[in-house]
């Protein structure tokens, strides 16, 4: 079983959210290396978990409650404005479930088998994800033109 | 007769992704949000194919595809399987449980018709005529 440290971690989810972004959304994003978090009006923030034997570990994809809705809007093919809560959340769960896959799919292959949850949505201010004691926390910073967002992994090597 | 597609995933953004890919074609598109109910549409609607997600609350994919092959009117229903990832583990266990193809998250629409029409017929919708 190969070591795996947290830039390996970094260049696969980067990848994979750039990749996703592009063939899903057709939008270009630029990675801005590490950066916690910035506080937002309003968040919507989409979660997968996954576990196995080995490795355990949450993915998080914040946007704000603004950039969430053109997203949904843009992949919808419909005016921000007609997009209901629930319709951007499922986009947002929809992104984070697909770059959770990556990570799980890189995992898998490096032999660190592990099975995802279904995606949550949280939505809402002044809030911040914790880690337990001896969770390694990874905080990527992105921007898409003036849109600034953020990739967080939660990681444990058993 | 239109093409009858079955779209099963738990995200109704895919879903509409789905639909909205076979919106030039003669198609009809049927949807489910998890195992339990895409069986019961399927046993419904019997489409001529099943464009199915892997992790899905209530029911997943691969438990709806193997009571779908229990079934003797739906086990010759040709299924896509969507899955997030493209782990070689994940897709030799799709490929054990039967699928005709399988396709990867993200994905372009185009590569979704490519798959489809090697299996069922995709005809294009005739251009609407104006009339003066």
């Amino acid at each position: 079983m190969q070591t795996i440290n947290t830039i390996d971690i970094q260049e696969v989810v980067t990848a994979h959210l750039l990749q996703l972004l592009d063939t899903m959304f057709s939008i270009k994003a630029v990675p801005l290396g590490k950066s916690v978090p910035e506080a937002e009006p309003e968040r919507v923030s989409g979660s997968v978990g996954f576990g196995g034997e080995a490795v355990a570990g949450v993915v998080y994809i914040h946007l704000s409650a603004r950039f969430a809705a053109l997203l949904a809007a843009g992949m919808l093919g419909t005016d921000p404005q007609s997009l209901s809560e629930a319709e951007v959340n499922d986009v947002v769960g929809e992104l984070a479930n697909i770059l959770s896959g990556g990570l799980k799919s890189w995992l898998c292959d490096a032999s660190f088998s592990c099975a995802a949850s279904t995606p949550v949505v949280i939505r809402g201010s002044s809030f911040a994800i914790e880690s337990s004691p001896g969770v390694e926390r990874l905080c990527l910073e992105f921007s898409s033109g003036v849109n600034r967002f953020w990739v967080e992994v939660h990681f444990k090597f058993q | 007769m239109p093409t009858k597609i079955l779209t099963v995933d738990d995200s109704r953004t895919i879903r509409l992704i789905v639909t909205r890919a076979f919106r030039e074609y003669d198609c009809v598109i049927c949807e489910g949000s998890n195992g339990e109910e895409g069986l019961a549409v399927a046993a419904k609607e019997k489409p001529d194919l099943i464009i199915l997600d892997v992790t899905m609350p209530v029911m997943d994919g691969v438990t709806m595809l193997t009571k779908l092959k229990e079934d003797p009117e739906l086990k010759a229903t040709p299924v896509i399987m969507l899955t997030a990832e493209s782990g070689q583990d994940n897709i030799l266990q799709i490929a054990r449980i039967g699928v005709r193809d399988y396709l990867v998250k993200p994905f372009k629409e185009d590569r979704l018709i490519e798959k489809v029409s090697r299996i069922v017929p995709l005809v294009k919708k005739a251009p609407a005529v104006s009339t003066p």
